[in-house]
């Protein structure tokens, strides 16, 4: 039982660190969020604001603020990032925690890379891919843009997932009368799932939280959140910035309960996830 | 109960040059307690997966009765296998596990509920329906892992090293288990181990392997009386080997550095040939008494011995340097009882070290196989 306690830590480890940091960054910053949004007028060096207003709220609620068009885009396309993220992410990371293949290390190069090198070095590059395309400044060609930055943590995920996995449970499913699909459904998946959960979480933030490269494949066209939000920051409107700030953090809060609730209860899994 | 036949059967590991499994044949008769003996790495564990269906065989023919199954598919082939750490999957309770090969059978849930049960009692596992693999302790994880397999009541059953994660009373327990399991089952039973005891213990044959070959098969008390090569004789502990020259010209007479042994006559050509005789075969006697009757006398001196309770095991020396062991199994009947002082050990002093002894290999208790005519001839030189 031993050896599997090692990854099961790792990845527990990875956890905590994610969600502490979450938290710290996150739920902080929210309480100044909260107060500006309702505030009227609020002027240095007072603490709390001198008129209360709901001023924000209700603009925030009609059409004219474009934000029911940008939450609905930014839902679309963090949904869409994460959709195509997981079957791609899923058998690459198999491959790499798994299989000792030719040519591995630089496979694990080229996925990762974009970890380290910034996607906006390259994304006028991929800009004029999508614009012979045709998807410039739709939603898809944000999608393709997204999947830069978002897929290797899909893939990171998923490698550690499967590194502690042992494949052999396949070949006890099999021995034991389970066909090549029951054997996916009934013991695979079962076992992989917490981590794909993970990597799904963090695939979606990642999309909910891209401004450039929105901006710059969207053209201006395609409004999500986070655009709208630098709009109203530049604008020096502190009520909308702290409103639409809040709603941009609804979803983060949403997935720290939920990853919570994951890590602290019953999930279990081949993968060392078990009793986590 | 139906039989396995393997014929000729390879398997090579994509992207290895030497074959794992190197034409391997072997017959376990219906309801057999097959062993694959052999040390880690020669291909044992393979030979079991290509049995079950989880490796293709490159080669060869793979039998269960009149049915060939080569290219059965793992899940059709009614041969399940248990493997070494139980892989019971964790997120399932111990019942779910259980009922996994007749879930995936199809079959209906009130039939699988009373199976589950039935086979709950057979492997005293009550009161731990609801409990995860992981509330378990190595014991049950192992009696569940039988149990899973047995369930859907398989033709074979194969083991990878069932009980070595186990502890030594807890593998007792197993072994009685699974002895008693072949009487009551029906089921042809296939294990892997690395240990020559255990297989010694449970199989009714065992098949020797180094690096994926067969090199014996048979039961357990040929490994020791008849091995066929130096290396099974040495992998059964058996270090009394005594390298010679047999010729039958009349009598068998294998000729050695050590004078001329008389042989009874072994079913080989004239050539090199090793002599294996058991410690407990060869007679012993004091250097200063008449040597004991009979032909094949040598004399020894003793190096070193170990009490085994009623019994003295003696490592002597002949004059050339060959060293072998020796079983005394009465060790003050007819020498007296003078007792060493310094020994400690209650043990006549006619055979403490140092002391020169008498030994007769009895002919009928040597038995001989090829040797290969460089080896033994140097090592002899070295000790001397």
């Amino acid at each position: 039982m031993d050896e599997w306690r090692a990854p099961r830590d790792r990845i527990r480890a990875m956890h905590t660190v994610v969600i502490a940091g979450i938290v710290i960054a996150v739920l902080l910053p929210a309480i100044p969020l909260v107060i500006w949004s309702l505030s009227g007028g609020w002027w240095f060096p007072r603490l709390l604001p001198e008129q209360w207003s709901l001023r924000s709220w209700r603009y925030l609620a009609s059409p004219a603020s474009r934000v029911a068009e940008a939450t609905r885009n930014s839902v679309i396309i963090a949904l869409a990032t994460t959709a195509v993220s997981v079957p791609l992410g899923v058998p690459a990371g198999r491959a790499l925690g798994l299989y000792r293949f030719r040519g591995k290390r630089f496979a694990e190069a080229l996925v990762f890379a974009p970890l380290i090198v910034p996607a906006l070095a390259v994304i006028m590059g991929v800009q004029v891919v999508l614009i012979r395309a045709g998807i410039s400044a739709t939603l898809g060609g944000v999608v393709v843009a997204h999947l830069l930055p978002a897929l290797p943590y899909m893939v990171m995920v998923m490698r550690a997932v499967f590194s502690a996995y042992d494949p052999e449970y396949e070949q006890q499913a099999r021995s034991l009368g389970a066909s090549r699909w029951e054997t996916l459904l009934h013991v695979t998946v079962p076992a992989v799932l917490p981590g794909v959960v993970t990597g799904a979480l963090f695939v979606f933030l990642i999309s909910w939280s891209q401004y450039a490269l929105t901006l710059l494949v969207g053209g201006g066209r395609i409004i999500t959140l986070p655009v709208l939000l630098f709009a109203f920051v530049t604008a020096g409107d502190h009520a909308m910035t702290g409103a639409v700030s809040l709603l941009f953090l609804a979803p983060a809060l949403l997935i720290l309960v939920v990853s919570a609730r994951m890590l602290g209860g019953r999930s279990a899994g081949v993968s060392g996830l078990e009793g986590v | 109960m139906i039989r396995v036949g393997l014929e000729d059967v390879t398997y090579t590991y994509p992207g290895t040059d030497r074959p794992a499994v190197d034409a391997v044949s072997l017959t376990a008769e219906p309801g057999e307690l097959v062993a694959l003996l052999g040390p880690s790495g020669c291909g044992k564990t393979t030979l079991l997966k290509l049995i079950a269906g989880l490796l293709p065989s490159d080669r060869g023919m793979i039998r269960f009765g009149d049915r060939d199954v080569t290219a059965v598919p793992a899940e059709r082939r009614d041969a399940v296998m248990v493997f070494q750490n139980h892989l019971l999957f964790p997120f399932m309770n111990v019942s779910r596990n259980i009922a996994f090969g007749l879930t995936m059978r199809k079959r209906p849930s009130a039939e699988i509920a009373g199976e589950v049960r039935r086979m709950i009692a057979l492997m005293r596992l009550e009161g731990l329906e609801t409990r995860r693999p992981s509330q378990l302790s190595g014991g049950q994880r192992q009696r569940v892992a039988l149990a899973r397999a047995l369930v859907v009541q398989p033709q074979v059953l194969l083991l990878d090293e069932p009980f070595s994660s186990l502890d030594a009373h807890l593998r007792d327990e197993m072994r009685e288990l699974v002895l008693s399991l072949k009487q009551s089952l029906d089921v042809t039973i296939i294990f892997v181990t690395h240990d020559q005891e255990e297989a010694v213990l449970l199989a009714d044959r065992i098949a020797l392997l180094f690096d994926g070959q067969v090199q014996q098969a048979g039961p357990p008390a040929q490994f020791y009386d008849r091995p066929a090569t130096r290396r099974v004789a040495e992998f059964f502990g058996n270090r009394n080997l005594i390298a010679g020259t047999l010729s039958s010209r009349g009598a068998s007479i294998v000729k050695t550095n050590y004078g001329h042994f008389a042989v009874s006559a072994p079913n080989l050509p004239d050539g090199p040939v090793w002599m294996s005789v058991r410690p407990e075969a060869i007679r012993i006697a004091p250097g200063d008494q008449p040597a004991p009757e009979g032909n094949n006398r040598v004399p020894a001196t003793v190096l070193r011995r170990i009490s085994m309770g009623m019994r003295i095991r003696c490592r002597v020396a002949l004059e050339s340097g060959v060293e072998l062991d020796v079983l005394i199994t009465d060790p003050d009947g007819t020498h007296g009882t003078g007792g060493s002082p310094d020994s400690g050990l209650g043990m006549p002093a006619w055979h403490e070290p140092s002391r020169t002894v008498q030994l007769q290999l009895p002919p009928h208790r040597i038995h001989c196989f090829p040797r290969n005519g460089s080896e033994g001839l140097a090592e002899t030189q070295l000790r001397q």
